[in-house]
């Protein structure tokens, strides 16, 4: 009985001592919210910011994580947390648009204040190495001679995946049937195994998984640096930019200057070229809207995301 | 999961068995129904299941309310063992139930130490002299202080935000 | 290319690495035997500190946390009947049943003997085949998920063995509980009765600590005995009556580590899978079938293997594909993407002593598992049977809301955690087991995702019988496996009833 209190007390204390060595100014920390599960693209990507928050502000940023409902539990508790710019919030586009859209998760859009998206995972579409698939006409025209029978996997429904699908459809014609995953940690062996033809992803897939896949398009306005040879769905005639938006979101009692600041902060995050340089390495790409642009900004997102979600529910 | 020698109730009639298995066939049917206001694809488990939990469910009822009902062997003590220290039982319950829905509100570490101070007493039998007592408000006031600190700056939990802490 | 095993092997055992395997097995055994504090939360906050050390150090003291934190999971399970993750349910099975009659330290023991060996086989195939095996994460489809569930599923019927009637309709409802939130095929939201709190389903941590945890306390209450049968004086940790019953369970113990490390390959099936379908396994392939979830060895020792195998299981397809096998597995993936180590195929061979040191790490940090994990079951048990009722019961009902609460910070699990409680506990009056409905709560998801993925697929390519079962070899052979495991049981009643046939039965 006696060890296994003092076990617990070393243990409490070993982890005291490492998160008091880890902290130069232990007054003041940030409270970052992820509201997805570790390991995620939320996640890397906060923690790639990590460091660099400390760079700009020498103050420290903790990593929390509230996930559920995809994210809603945490964004629908956001505006009671303390307005004092010292706890901040992941959010991410399509889903904070998307999910108030269609069902009721516990806030509105409009009830997130966002002050700086900075980056994105641009939709792709990818194959096996070893597909019969080299471009993405092939894949149009497989689609079109058997509409509905080529299988194109993603991540669950409603997600940016599915809208990925829906887009395409709506820009070439092709039919293709979408297959939804819980997860790209589903979705990717769905792929490499054989269950479906193609797979909705990100560049982000295609960064990890190298030579296995291969990218026939991606969803940018520019082509990626990390794939030079891969082009955008822009060069080829289908008008798609688009894909996973990430940003940060502050409680609503925030006072405007501190979201000013905070968007600054995030800015200078975003121009590090090292930072860059690793985002770029693990498939991210960089995107730049800080709190002044936001609001043009989401008005844009929400018209499109509101015409897809409505053409997804008719096809149900 | 207990191991008590309770007699099977085969032979007799099995009235818990049948009120239970009332409650779900109304939730089998219930499910069945809502099924048909949902997409085909989402549909088609729930009006599977809720049939299946139905029908079964209408069996067990019939089996219960003939003496036919077997114990299964995880099954946990029957009503009559369960009246022994009801009071107990009961306000472990009430202090539990009222502890998952006040602890938002007041703070979860002036809740959990007053739960935990009850059921301290709930769990105390004969009467403890007051050098123990004070020892175990001691080491309840620890216990909650020391998880408390565990969660909130080792795991890096966010805290709930309540009238208290 | 030339792997220096010279040198990998100095790494792996440099006093440092040694010294951050065994905090992180200890610390990992803590967290684990907390409830609602997982392996995964355990990694999380760890991370950050790993940035600073050599990558491979920082691996090693996350893969022993990790295995650890597996480990730790049978503590509560066995203790106080509660399994802190969802594999360790099938833990709670025989394990709770020997501490209540006095056999806790025995235990303890086999689960401390058979993690380390389901740990190592697991580490052993991870170094030897993880290239082959990870070929499996690719040949399961989802209609072999689909099975798989199912397989998981036929447990139900030995588990209520005595009224497999209420145990179906148990687990019935246990797949009504699961389709609560957001259906993934379909987008609908079901059962939520319009709450926003429910539109992520029913957690289920959250539903196991209070389906299984509540109503051992309203237990503990209302008797002034002790909670658990206390060992009698002088008597120590039972070690060789321990090894003697893996050495008559040595078939049972491999068969469960390599079902533990298959299972753990396949991304979305997990420990509580890997262990349900050992102890179903090892309860069918038995001599005394009937002895099982009353206390049986080889019931624990089928358990704890298998999902102590995960952890080397899982590892494969994160390693060698980039694809997370676990939860765990996927904060450790995104702790190499942060450090700039690039997954997949190329860290087997362009970065391979860093992989090599890991799995020499993983395993070291196994078997250092053995003399802690003995070591702290010990105290573990002897403070569960000697702490008062007065402190053991607020330390516990403590443990289950702050436990339920550090799943996702949120206080709605909380109240889920203590409503299925109660529910479970009015449910056991009327003679339904937690069990199958624990069981239908963990495996629906997997169930219906897999039906209606094999259902969609086959629909758009007209030939859906082809895609659940008939094309699909892998699935004949899981079907096969159902079939016998609900049939030999039957079987062996009509045969025990041939050869005497007119006992009257009591």
């Amino acid at each position: 009985m006696v060890f296994r209190k003092v076990s617990l007390w070393a243990a409490a204390a070993a982890f005291t001592f490492l998160s008091g060595a880890a902290m130069a100014f232990p007054d003041k920390p940030v409270n970052y919210i992820i509201p997805f599960n570790p390991g995620g693209e939320s996640d890397v990507s906060a923690r790639l910011q990590q460091p660099f928050f400390k760079k700009v502000t020498g103050q420290d940023v903790i990593i929390q994580y509230q996930a559920g409902a995809g994210g809603a539990q945490a964004w629908s508790v956001l505006n009671d947390q303390p307005g004092d710019g010292h706890t901040i919030m992941g959010t991410n586009l399509p889903h904070i648009v998307l999910q108030p859209l269609i069902q009721d998760p516990g806030y509105e859009t409009d009830d997130l204040t966002n002050v700086y998206m900075f980056h994105f995972t641009p939709d792709a579409l990818i194959v096996r190495a070893d597909s019969e698939f080299e471009t993405v006409q092939q894949v149009i025209d497989a689609a079109k001679e058997a509409p509905g029978q080529l299988l194109a996997g993603g991540s669950a429904t409603n997600s940016a995946n599915h809208i990925a699908n829906q887009l395409f459809a709506n820009e070439t014609g092709a039919e293709l049937t979408y297959i939804p995953f819980t997860g790209t940690g589903a979705s990717v062996p769905a792929l490499l195994g054989g269950e479906v033809n193609v797979l909705w992803g990100y560049t982000t897939i295609a960064a990890g998984q190298g030579d296995e896949v291969r990218m026939l398009a991606v969803a940018q306005e520019e082509r990626h640096p990390l794939f030079p040879d891969v082009p955008t769905f822009k060069e080829l005639g289908i008008d798609m930019v688009g894909g996973a938006y990430r940003g940060i979101a502050v409680p609503k009692s925030t006072p405007e200057d501190i979201r000013k600041e905070l968007s600054d902060i995030i800015g200078k995050i975003n121009a590090d070229p090292e930072f860059i340089e690793r985002m770029e390495a693990a498939g991210f790409a960089m995107l730049d809207v800080p709190y002044e642009e936001m609001d043009a900004f989401m008005a844009e997102r929400k018209k499109t995301y509101g015409e897809i979600a409505k053409q997804l529910e008719a096809a149900q | 999961m207990s191991q008590n020698s309770e007699p099977a109730v085969r032979g007799g009639r099995d009235w818990a068995g049948a009120a239970g298995s009332v409650l779900f066939a109304a939730v089998g049917v219930y499910v069945f129904l809502t099924s048909f206001a949902m997409s085909p694809m989402a549909a088609m488990f729930p009006r599977t299941i809720g049939a299946a939990m139905a029908v079964l469910s209408v069996l067990q009822v019939v089996a219960s309310l003939t003496g036919r009902s077997g114990r299964s062997l995880e099954a946990g003590d029957g009503v009559r063992a369960q009246a022994d220290g009801l009071g107990r039982r009961l306000s472990l319950v009430a202090i539990m139930v009222g502890w998952a829905f006040l602890f938002p509100v007041i703070g979860i570490f002036v809740t959990s130490f007053l739960a935990c101070i009850g059921l301290m007493f709930t769990g105390t039998f004969g009467r403890p002299t007051s050098l123990r007592l004070s020892i175990y408000l001691a080491v309840v006031f620890v216990m909650v202080v020391f998880f408390y600190l565990l969660m909130s700056n080792v795991l890096n939990i966010p805290m709930p935000r309540g009238l208290t802490f | 290319m030339e792997i220096d095993f010279g040198f990998i092997l100095a790494q792996a055992f440099s006093p440092f690495n040694l010294a951050l395997a065994l905090t992180g097995v200890v610390l990992g055994t803590v967290i684990g035997a907390l409830p609602g504090l997982s392996a995964t939360m355990a990694i999380a906050v760890l991370v950050p500190f790993t940035f600073t050390m050599d990558p491979a150090s920082g691996l090693i003291m996350l893969g022993a946390i990790y295995t650890g934190a597996i480990y730790g999971g049978a503590y509560a399970a066995i203790l106080v009947n509660t399994p802190g993750t969802p594999s360790a349910i099938a833990t709670t099975f025989d394990g709770y049943p020997m501490a209540k009659s006095g056999n806790g330290d025995l235990a303890m023991t086999l689960a401390t003997l058979a993690s380390v060996t389901g740990g190592v086989v697991g580490a052993v195939l991870l170094m030897t085949l993880a290239p082959v095996l990870a070929q499996v994460a690719l040949a399961f489809h989802s209609s072999e998920y689909f099975w798989l569930a199912i397989l998981g599923l036929t447990l139900v019927a030995s588990l209520s063995s005595g009224n497999v009637l209420k145990g179906l309709i148990g687990a019935s409802f246990g797949l009504v509980l699961s389709m609560i939130g957001v259906a993934v095929i379909g987008g609908d939201t079901r059962y939520t009765f319009g709450s926003s709190v429910l539109l992520g389903g029913i957690d289920i941590v959250s539903a196991l600590i209070g389906l299984y945890c509540i109503p051992v306390l309203i237990d503990m209450v209302a008797r002034p005995d002790r909670h658990l049968e206390p060992a009698p004086l002088g008597r120590g940790i039972r070690f060789f009556e321990a090894l003697g019953h893996c050495a008559r369970n040595a078939f049972n113990l491999a068969r469960s580590s390599i079902i533990g490390t298959l299972v753990g390959i396949l991304p979305g099936a997990g420990g509580s899978i890997a262990s349900l379908v050992s102890y179903s396994e090892a309860r069918r392939a038995s001599r005394h079938p009937e002895r099982f979830g009353k206390g049986e060895p080889g019931g624990l020792l089928a358990t704890e293997s298998a999902n102590n195998a995960t952890v080397g299981g899982g590892f494969i397809p994160t390693l060698v594909l980039g694809i997370p096998g676990t939860p765990p597995d996927a904060v450790i993936l995104g702790a190499l993407l942060v450090q700039g180590i690039r997954i997949g195929p190329e860290l087997f061979t362009q970065q391979s002593g860093i992989v090599y040191v890991f799995m020499f790490g993983l395993l070291i940090a196994t078997l250092m598992m053995l003399p802690v994990g003995l070591l702290i079951g010990r105290y573990a048990y002897r403070f569960i049977v000697n702490t008062p009722k007065a402190l053991l019961v607020p330390l516990i009902a403590y443990m289950t809301v702050v436990g339920s609460y550090a799943i996702h910070a949120n206080p709605h699990d909380v109240a889920i955690m203590v409503i299925m409680g109660v529910v479970g506990w009015l449910l056991g009056l009327a003679g339904y087991g937690p069990s199958p409905i624990v069981l239908g709560l963990v495996l629906g998801q997997i169930a219906e995702q897999g039906f209606m993925r094999a259902y969609l697929i086959g629909r758009a390519q007209d030939n859906f019988g082809g895609q659940l079962l008939f094309d699909r070899p892998i699935s004949w052979g899981i079907v096969a496996l159902i079939l016998i495991t609900l049939c030999v049981p039957i079987i062996r009643q009509l045969r025990a009833g041939a050869r005497k046939p007119k006992e009257a039965r009591p």
